[in-house]
């Protein structure tokens, strides 16, 4: 190679260098464009969501222990519960303010550690998680949603309902992928709302018949019927009773479940309706006088507006619903 | 030329990065209550990015981090300063002011969408690590005060850059060495050859002149008559 050749070659040799250098001088420093955005995962790390749902579960275990009464109590069950749970927790605070023990057991106030089952998938509002706890003492397990309805709204407790002997609950997607929220109806049998609305009619006292329904019986409507039936005898005399549920709005959500199908919550408020007689009246029970103070006796008109928390596992394209959870709360009275 | 530039940017950017590698950008703004620094930005290095922010009035900072969506989800449209683009060695950050609605600066840090916070008196910190999600970083008081002025500063660090601002000019000095290599060796071998034509006759060596003089009859008959 004579010396011309020679300077010729090192002199491309360097400028390819430099050139490429500079060609590769973003991938060498580690610029590069911002990563585009996924939605198609769960908007939490799980770590960040067991924190949340510890928070919550401490928060509501701090309401809920002996003693705790006042502002104090309030701010955690303000931190612990939203919606639906929230008004169940605070009439059970003052029920048993009233006599302990006489707001019943809440699931909601179960102690023990809880357990993450699902997140919902994506970065839309609303959003939420599935959880569950064991109480101590054996008890059935609890299912629980927590829910946030936006970006500056924290997670909170919104249904909790102890599951039902024999139940059991198909599994989700794994947290980071996150479960789809099917509350709409999209790939159920049957929609979640309709449902609700179709077992919030089947349960009204007087009875009602239902044809086709889209759930098979359960324990929990046969006992909330029988409980009505023996209300409505009891009282036969001194008034009449009639029993109304309905939906909370707002208070129906459906999480995707792995194989298909979903596990729906939702929250129907009952309404037990006293009209008594002409020249009868009622002796209002502990619970009526705990949430109405002073109010012992009932001549006119009394109604208790008790919160059922109830949770299906529905199917993806046909069959019927089946309960799986449900508890209840007694959270208003009012009456004359 | 180019030889030289990059020898002057490797020599200028390591002794700018220091032997740490850091490279740090700084920007004093007036403030609508919340500071914005987008996903363009945290995620456009993938190497930790550590984020100060400073009040004037020595008032309260609190710093979230959020995937950009839920980010601008919390800030909706309250009133707020975006740092959109940095620019190194400049040091510029591009910045405008965007929303006109009610500002809810005061309920941000109660949201669960904050995958890192930190708050401080007069002075928050956050080292935000690169993830694979858009991430953006939100400043605010924490409470219903305003944030007023502000001192941002952004900072990242890899004693690599350190290394490769070395490496690059290193590369300029080899590649201005070999330059002045091949310019001087062409400059000595265009002397001889331009002495021949411009070198005077007295000037000429001895082994030209007697050259000269075994020149052509023309040439003698010339001499022998002058």
């Amino acid at each position: 190679m004579s010396p011309r050749s020679l300077r010729v070659t090192a002199f491309t040799v360097g400028a390819a260098v430099v050139l490429s250098g500079c060609a590769a001088a973003g991938p060498v420093v580690g610029v590069h464009e911002a990563p585009a955005a996924v939605t198609t995962v769960a908007p939490l790390t799980p770590s960040h969501a067991r924190d949340i749902v510890g928070r919550a579960f401490t928060a509501a275990s701090q309401a809920g222990s002996a003693g705790s009464t006042g502002a104090a109590a309030d701010r955690a069950r303000a931190t612990a519960y939203t919606g639906p749970a929230l008004m169940a927790a605070s009439a059970r605070s003052r029920l048993d303010s009233v006599q302990p023990g006489l707001g019943g057991s809440s699931p909601a106030l179960s102690p023990s550690q809880p357990g993450l089952l699902a997140l919902s998938r994506g970065f839309g509002w609303p959003r939420a998680m599935v959880a569950q706890t064991v109480p101590s003492g054996g008890s059935l397990p609890v299912l629980h949603l927590l829910t946030s309805l936006d970006a500056l709204t924290p997670y909170r407790i919104m249904a909790s309902a102890t599951m039902l002997p024999n139940s059991t609950v198909r599994r989700f997607d794994p947290l980071p992928q996150g479960s789809r929220l099917l509350t709409d109806g999209t790939d159920l049998a049957v929609a979640p709302t309709a449902l609700a609305t179709q077992y919030a009619g089947s349960l009204s006292f007087p009875a009602r018949s239902l044809a086709d329904p889209a759930f098979t019986a359960d324990p929990f409507a046969g006992q909330v019927r029988q409980n009505a039936t023996t209300q409505a005898a009891s009282v036969a005399v001194q008034s009449g009773f009639t029993q109304r549920h309905e939906v909370v709005p707002d208070s129906t959500y459906a999480v995707e479940q792995a194989a298909g199908g979903a596990l729906v919550f939702s929250v129907l408020k009952r309404t037990d309706t006293f009209t008594v007689k002409k020249g009868q009246s009622l002796t209002a029970p502990k619970e009526f006088t705990a949430l109405v103070p002073g109010r012992k006796r009932i001549t006119s008109r009394a109604t208790m507006t008790t919160l059922e928390f109830v949770v299906f596992g529905v199917p993806a394209s046909s069959g019927d619903a089946t309960l799986v959870a449900a508890s209840e709360q007694l959270v208003a009275a009012a009456g004359s | 030329m180019a030889a030289l530039v990059l020898l002057v940017l490797g020599v200028w950017a390591a002794i700018g990065l220091g032997p740490s590698g850091r490279a740090e950008l700084t920007s004093s703004r007036s403030t609508p209550g919340i500071v914005m620094v987008g996903a363009p930005v945290l995620g456009r290095v993938d190497r930790p990015v550590e984020v100060s922010v400073s009040r004037v009035d020595a008032g309260a900072v609190w710093l979230g981090v959020a995937h950009d969506a839920d980010a601008r989800a919390a800030i909706g449209s309250s009133p707020f300063l975006s740092v959109d683009r940095v620019h190194y060695p400049s040091g510029g950050m591009d910045a405008h002011v965007a929303g006109t609605g009610s500002s809810t600066a005061a309920r941000l840090p109660g949201g669960d969408v904050w995958q890192q916070t930190s708050a401080g008196t007069g002075t928050a910190r956050l080292l935000v690590h690169p993830s694979d999600v858009p991430r953006t970083l939100v400043v605010t008081s924490g409470d219903a005060a305003g944030l007023g002025r502000v001192r941002v500063t952004l900072a990242w660090e890899n004693r690599a850059w350190f290394l490769e601002a070395l490496a690059v000019a290193a590369v300029g000095l080899v590649v201005a060495a070999l330059a002045l290599n091949v310019l001087w060796r062409e400059r000595r071998r265009a002397a001889p050859t331009q002495s021949r034509h411009s070198l005077t006759r007295d000037q000429q060596p001895a082994r030209d002149r007697a050259a000269s003089r075994r020149g052509s009859p023309a040439q003698q008959g010339q001499r022998g008559r002058s």
